[in-house]
């Protein structure tokens, strides 16, 4: 198991706010890693930076070995790193099913003369496409909204779409923020089994920001824990839940 | 949805087609006479103005029943170009194919290019009272003097005009002139009539310059067009461009006579004056005399305006050589009417003035010549006429900033129109 | 049956109309790229085509009324090369203006698009030796000889526009559009290029306008600057917004309705008072109809249809 992603010393400030200041993260492969730290830590200042919405103001991110700050948001999708929004962002007047069938790469339709004139091939890789998206909505309880336009569907079923969304880019590292906010128990629960059934089955890795400390102790190792801008503390769920630091600025010990 | 866009659809569809089939039982047919004119668009003061024209013209054709063309009377069918071609297409369409129209008076420059293919394939009769521009002497090569008239003249009749002015009327023999003009299309058709009709006469253009309109400054342009002391400048821009035009060139103490076309009209001079003290503008208009007068006189009843609307004259005389090609013809089939037009319209027939006295000798077996009000009318073999031109002065001693001096008739220019059709015949040949 | 020939000419035109309303489409409603410069694509396609197949008789002719003689008329080809060079050269001119213009946020897209429509018509009036100017180019011929065979070129032209927009909604190009419409940081996040989804969804449209553009150059036959006005792209925003922008049915329906029965049926009623009457307030109808629905029914008479995947996929 080797290190995919890493991010060093980075910072970033809007104006006066230093919402990334010197923050650093490894992640091994075929990990859940945990991303915790009070509001306004800069838990999704950083998912922005490390998906190619900012460019750092200093450091260096790292995706297998190559450095990836600075690329825009669609370059670093296509190295293999997709990122999921706090705030459920939908493709609000597009269906369920095209909100999907959108995400996967290297669709040969996706090409204006290929779109005209590449009629089977188009065909055939819809298929395929639509096969495994099938599936996933069925495992995540949205199959039978799939021909529901995105703007109808309630806040949690939203989040859920995003995730079906992302995995369906194939992406070898997931960053997820707060992929549970918002949902049900129930759905909760097959948001989890999906991050770690694609885990074992198919050797992803994740990033996950959460709040909800079941989720991540039963879920995560390791823990990273970030405090306005910088790392606070990093380990196991054990180590982090009597971490004195970690109990004073979040767990409200 | 779908089910009410289909309604939608048909009752839009009969309430428009419902109205079509009205007035068709009639004792007597009228004759079907177009009229095409932008009564909207950017040149709607182009058809207002024209109306009017075409209007006095029908009552005064159907005044008398013993008098209609050949015992009908003449009704105008009236469409709006939008002076755009889709609109004036499908405009120039139902005319012809709808309202089953003998010919068409219009349109304006703007469109009517659209139109000829169409007046070919309905091997009609088109008189333009209003489209002026040079081009239109050439308009669809064997077309134009075949189904393309107009009752207005071309640029080249007017800059023909101002080049006669300038040999003859000014108390100098000009020696050196120059052309000023802007970089628009209108006017390099003004520069290249001046430039071929100073090759006629032999009037030698010592500097000839293009400039953009609406600048702040033509000082360097002016100190250009002066450098080899030109005694007559030919000019066209705009009113705004003229106003500062002439208040630098006055500010700069230069001398000339400065003499420009359609556009030196009372709105140029009204900005341009006093520094345009002298100026001279010559462009079509009617003569002034007691038939003319009367006849602006008619055109006021109907139109509720003082004096003559643009191109109301040449609107009137287009209906008027309408109705007498169509007794001439006997018929109101359109090629018959194409047919007889030369013949009433130029010599060699007896000179008439009014429809009355063309339909009496036409009734009396002779060949007619019809003068009409905006000119002779009597077409060469492009279809264009030579109006009546009118020369003024731009002076503050006129209220409107204007003052007639002059009147260049047709005779007094024909060798230049001549001259400078034989050389452009020659240029396109060494092509 | 003459009453069939004038229908037939307000077909041929709502016809070559509905080319540009469903261009609009591909980059509006799809790809929320306010187009205003309508009128600039349309007319680089009327003048590609009219300068490569305008005769050699008009060249002379130009010469002889005192002009230099342009391009126009030099090279004579056949309506099939100005079809594909108006398209071409639309898409060109798309694909240049696109890099400036396509980095800007929406409302400027929209404002910079009327300029680039204005310099295109500066162009055509200034540029006298590839345009000769605002008399425009003439004689162009009409590919068929009749006008009637080239109703049915112009109907299989806008069939094959139809298809072609129709095609590009539901494959993943249009879901690529689309999803650029709705969020593009999203459709960033997906590894999708904004910048080359709108490049090609603006140009694309740009090229389908040029299409336009010729097929009105060798119906018209004759151009002129004059035509390529903000009007011309104002009149195929309103059909689009009423008709139903999104929807390329409804684009055609909108077309029919105001263009055809509106504009054109009109000319039926009988004249009320002056004869500018008439005209000036269809006008005003037309511009009424246009906030009445902005207001109140943006979607258009037929909005946005989704297809079910049953459907997409079978
Ligand atoms: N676009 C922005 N402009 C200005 N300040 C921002 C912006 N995004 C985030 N911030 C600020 O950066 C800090 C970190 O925010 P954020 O990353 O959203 O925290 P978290 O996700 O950990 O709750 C906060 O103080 C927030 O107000
Ligand atoms: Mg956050």
């Amino acid at each position: 198991m080797g290190v995919i992603f890493k991010a060093e010393e980075v910072s970033l400030a809007f104006g006066g706010i230093k919402a990334l200041d010197g923050f650093s993260i490894e992640l091994e492969e075929n990990t859940i890693t945990a991303l915790i730290g009070p509001n306004g830590a800069g838990k999704t200042t950083f998912f922005n930076v490390a998906g190619g919405i900012y460019p750092p103001d200093g450091g260096a991110v790292y995706f297998r070995g190559e450095r990836v700050d600075g690329l825009r948001p669609d370059q670093i999708c296509m190295k293999g790193l997709t990122r999921t929004f706090q705030i459920a962002r939908e493709l609000g007047e597009m269906s369920v099913w095209e909100n999907v069938m959108l995400a996967p790469k290297g669709q040969v339709g996706e090409r204006v003369f290929s779109s005209l004139l590449r009629w089977g091939t188009v065909k055939k890789q819809e298929k395929e496409n639509w096969e495994k998206a099938e599936e996933l909505l069925k495992e995540m309880g949205l199959y039978e909204e799939r021909n529901e336009l995105c703007k109808n569907l309630s806040a949690g079923k939203r989040k859920m779409l995003e995730i079906c969304r992302a995995i369906m880019t194939g992406p070898e590292l997931l960053m997820l923020d707060e992929p549970t906010a918002g949902a049900t128990v129930d759905e909760t629960k097959s948001i989890m089994g999906e991050i770690e059934r694609l885990r074992e089955e198919h050797g992803l890795t994740f990033l996950v920001v959460e709040h909800k400390m079941d989720v991540i102790m039963n879920l995560c190792n390791p823990i990273y824990v970030m405090y306005f801008g910088r790392n606070l503390a990093k380990g196991d769920a054990e180590a982090i839940q009597h971490n004195e630091q970690v109990r004073e600025v979040y767990l409200g010990g | 949805m779908k089910k009410l866009s289909i309604i939608a659809i048909l009752v839009i569809f009969c309430a428009v087609f419902g109205f079509a089939k009205v007035n068709t039982a009639n004792a007597v047919q009228p004759i079907r006479l177009g009229l095409l004119l932008p009564y909207t668009g950017a040149w709607a003061w182009v058809g207002a103005g024209a109306d009017p024209g075409a209007e006095l013209a029908v009552q005064e054709i159907n005044a008398d029943p013993a008098l209609w063309p050949i015992h009908r009377p003449i009704k105008l069918y009236k469409e709006d170009t939008e002076t755009k071609s889709a609109p004036a297409i499908a405009g120039a369409r139902k005319l012809y194919d709808v309202d089953k129209v003998c010919g068409i008076v219009g349109p304006t420059s703007a469109t009517v290019r659209s139109i000829i293919p169409l007046t070919k394939e309905a091997g009609a009769l088109e008189i333009s009272p209003t489209a002026g521009t040079t081009k239109l002497d050439v308009i669809g090569g064997g077309i134009n003097g075949e189904y393309i008239f107009r009752t207005v003249s071309s640029d080249v009749v007017m800059t023909a005009g101002m080049v006669w002015w300038a040999m003859n009327k000014l108390p100098f023999k000009p020696t050196k002139a120059a052309t000023f003009t802007a970089d628009t299309e209108g006017s390099r058709s003004i520069k290249g009539g001046v430039v071929d009709a100073c090759k006629v006469v032999g009037l030698p253009l010592v500097t000839q310059i293009e400039f953009a309109l609406n600048q702040p400054s033509y000082r360097a342009e002016l100190k250009e067009l002066f450098k080899k002391g030109p005694q007559v400048i030919f000019w066209e821009a705009n009113p705004a461009t003229d106003a500062t035009i002439f208040k630098q060139w006055y500010q700069m103490g230069y001398d000339g006579q400065w003499i420009g076309s359609d556009f030196a009209n009372r709105t140029s001079a009204k900005g341009s004056l006093p520094a345009s003290e002298g100026v001279i503008g010559v462009n079509p208009g009617v003569l002034v005399n007691e038939r003319t007068n009367a006849w602006v006189e008619r055109l006021n009843k109907i139109s509720g305006k003082k004096g003559a609307t643009p191109f109301s004259a040449n609107a009137y005389d287009a209906v008027i050589l309408f109705a007498l090609s169509i007794e001439k013809a006997g018929s109101d089939s359109r090629t018959a009417i194409r047919d007889a037009l030369r013949s009433v319209a130029q010599p060699p027939g007896v000179k008439v003035y009014t429809y009355a006295e063309g339909i009496k000798a036409l009734r009396a077996g002779k060949d007619i010549n019809y003068e009409g009000i905006a000119g002779t009318q009597d077409f060469n073999k492009y279809g264009d006429p030579i109006t009546y031109l009118k020369a003024e002065v731009m002076t503050t001693k006129d209220p409107s900033g204007m003052k007639r001096i002059g009147t260049v008739l047709p005779e007094q220019i024909k060798d230049i129109i001549d001259g400078v059709l034989a050389i452009r015949a020659k240029r396109a040949k060494a092509q | 049956m003459e009453i069939l020939s004038w229908i037939l000419t307000i077909a041929t035109i709502v016809a070559i109309y509905s080319i540009m309303g469903l261009a609009l489409n591909v980059h509006f409603g799809y790809t929320n790229l306010p187009n205003f410069g309508i009128a600039g694509f349309f007319a680089v396609g009327a003048y590609a085509s009219a300068i490569l197949t305008a005769p050699h008789r008009f060249r002379e002719m130009e010469i002889f009324a005192g002009f230099p003689g342009g391009v126009a008329g030099r090279i004579e080809a056949p309506f099939i090369v100005g079809l594909l060079a108006a398209i071409v050269l639309a898409g060109v001119v798309g694909l240049i203006i696109g890099i400036p213009l396509l980095r800007l946020r929406e409302d400027y897209l929209a404002v910079a698009s009327i300029g680039i429509a204005q310099t295109i018509y500066y162009v055509a009036v200034n540029e006298l030796w590839l345009t000769t100017g605002s008399a425009g180019i003439r004689l162009i011929p009409m590919p068929t000889g009749n006008r009637y065979l080239y109703f049915l070129l112009v109907l299989l032209l806008l069939a094959i526009a139809y298809w072609v927009v129709n095609r590009f909604y539901s494959t993943p190009i249009g879901r690529v559009w689309r999803g650029v419409r709705e969020d593009e940081v999203i459709t960033a996040s997906l590894g999708k290029s904004i910048f080359r989804s709108r490049m090609s969804a603006w140009i694309a449209g740009c090229s389908i306008m040029g299409a336009a553009g010729c097929l009105w150059a060798h119906y018209s036959m004759a151009i002129q600057p004059g035509e390529f006005v903000p009007t011309t792209t104002f009149l195929v925003w309103i059909f689009v917004i009423v008709g139903g922008l999104r929807n390329n049915k409804g684009i055609l329906l909108g077309a029919i309705l105001i263009m055809g029965f509106f504009e054109q049926g009109t000319r039926f009623l009988p004249a009320i008072g002056a004869p500018y009457i008439m005209p000036a307030i269809r006008l005003i109808i037309i511009g009424v109809l246009l906030v009445v629905f902005v207001r109140f029914r943006p979607q258009g008479v037929l909005p946005e249809r989704h297809k079910k995947i049953e459907a997409h996929i079978r």
